[in-house]
């Protein structure tokens, strides 16, 4: 099922309304996470930030190409 | 094109580039400075606005040259930019908006600035120079915690009017592209990978004496410097002669010499001069696509910076990594020259001997 942004804003503060009331105790915001959670989270972010770096980096080869065709096909007509 | 509208353009969107990387770099080093988030976090910050400010500047520019609105793309960045100065408290959000307001100015500006002259190097370095000079002030607001951001409000409110007042420039339609095709991509991937390990030099190379602010200035005036004339140079004498010698003889100075200053100043300057050299290049590959040639240089420029974001950093400022790389980097940018002087030089080369003999033959 699709889920609309209305529908997500609904779900977001229909858990901030329930949090509320039945007092759900989030962790203490000052405790650090463990080491191995915060490295894997840098690495993580770097990876993920990468690999949009080389989505746009192929699709930006395919689009020279198709340049390059586009340019072929001016020179042959 | 008339003088009047080249210099009032390129001096609005040089001025305004300067500006938009100033406002962006204060806004980044004052979430910091006014203690809104973690120091250690600033270098994921710093990642993630340079990803999106580098990488996507290919798509904008996709955009830009398909609907042809380079002076409305280079508002609309100033207009997130100023956006982005008010958006400290949320830290992630600011990175986010200054990156994609940073990336719609320069494709913008770039694009206006490689069609004042067209096949000309001189007006797009001028346009790129002040970025380092802005991005060298705005840091040391940012750091200063002295960061306000009504001011940068204000000048981004009036370059926003100036641009939009100053009068527009022509996109030429594309001429059909001459020269053999079987060399086009490794004529751009060759310009791009120069690009690319310029850009990790650049960053990796260790300059023990930065910290110092005198010689800090004096190395960002050398960086607008030698972009600034590097075009001036290139048009006059031969874009290769200018580019390859210039980063040839900075390989000793930064490879060996990076801890005097006086000699990796002189170093950084030659090794700038390439800079709106191979943007003209890429562009002039790609005729009536200067938005997606300029988004390119920048996503190399991104590609290149990658292995200083990781452990490599440490090993990419060994004086003999550094050494080798700019080696590479003449080679790839000496081929790439080469093979679009002998393919792709449709316009006439401006060096003065070269255009006396066009004359005279032209005269026969």
């Amino acid at each position: 099922m699709k889920t609309g942004f209305l529908q997500m804003i609904g779900v977001v503060l229909f858990s901030a309304v329930r949090m509320a009331r039945f007092d759900i105790v989030l962790p203490p915001a000052d405790v650090a996470p463990p080491p191995v959670i915060l490295l894997g989270l840098g690495v993580g972010a770097l990876v993920a930030l990468g690999a949009v770096v080389l989505v746009i980096a192929v699709v930006a080869f395919f689009v020279i190409r198709a340049i390059k065709k586009n340019n072929a096909a001016k020179k042959n007509s | 094109m008339a003088r009047n509208l080249i210099w009032s353009n390129i001096s609005v969107y040089s001025a305004a580039h300067m500006l938009v990387d100033a406002a962006c770099a204060a806004t980044l080093f004052a979430i910091i400075a006014l203690g809104r988030e973690d120091p250690q976090d600033l270098f994921q910050l710093v990642l993630i606005y340079n990803v999106i400010a580098f990488s996507t500047q290919p798509v904008f520019g996709l955009l830009v040259d398909r609907y042809k609105v380079p002076a409305q793309t280079a508002v609309l960045g100033i207009l997130l930019v100023a956006a982005a100065t008010l958006s400290t408290p949320i830290p992630l959000l600011a990175a986010v908006v200054a990156g994609l307001g940073n990336a719609l100015f320069h494709v913008g500006g770039g694009v206006v600035s490689l069609n004042l002259a067209p096949g000309k190097a001189a007006l797009p370095g001028i346009y790129v120079a002040p970025g380092a000079l802005g991005l060298a002030l705005g840091i040391m607001i940012g750091k200063s915690g002295d960061f306000v951001a009504w001011p940068f409000i204000l000048l981004l409110l009036f370059a926003a009017v100036l641009i939009l007042v100053v009068p527009r420039v022509e996109i030429a339609a594309p001429p059909a592209m001459p020269g053999n095709l079987r060399w086009f991509e490794a004529v751009i991937l060759l310009l791009l990978l120069s690009v690319a390990i310029r850009s990790m030099v650049g960053l990796g190379l260790v300059l023990p004496w930065k910290s110092d602010p005198l010689l800090l200035i004096i190395l960002t005036l050398a960086v607008v410097l030698g972009k600034v004339l590097g075009g001036i140079l290139g048009d006059r004498f031969g874009w290769a002669a200018v580019a390859v010698s210039g980063l040839a003889v900075s390989i000793p100075l930064l490879a060996f010499f990076a801890p005097i200053p006086a000699l990796a100043i002189a170093g950084i300057f030659l090794f700038n001069l390439s800079m709106p050299i191979t943007l003209i290049c890429v562009t002039e590959m790609l005729p009536g696509k200067a938005g997606f040639a300029f988004g390119l240089t920048t996503l190399a420029l991104i590609i290149g910076a990658f292995p200083t974001f990781t452990l490599l950093r440490d090993w990419t400022g060994q004086p003999w990594i550094v050494f080798v790389a700019i080696c590479v980097s003449v080679v790839a940018l000496y081929a790439g020259l080469r093979l679009f002087n002998a393919h792709f030089r449709w316009r006439l080369p401006a060096k003065r001997s070269q255009m006396q003999l066009y004359k005279k033959e032209e005269e026969r």
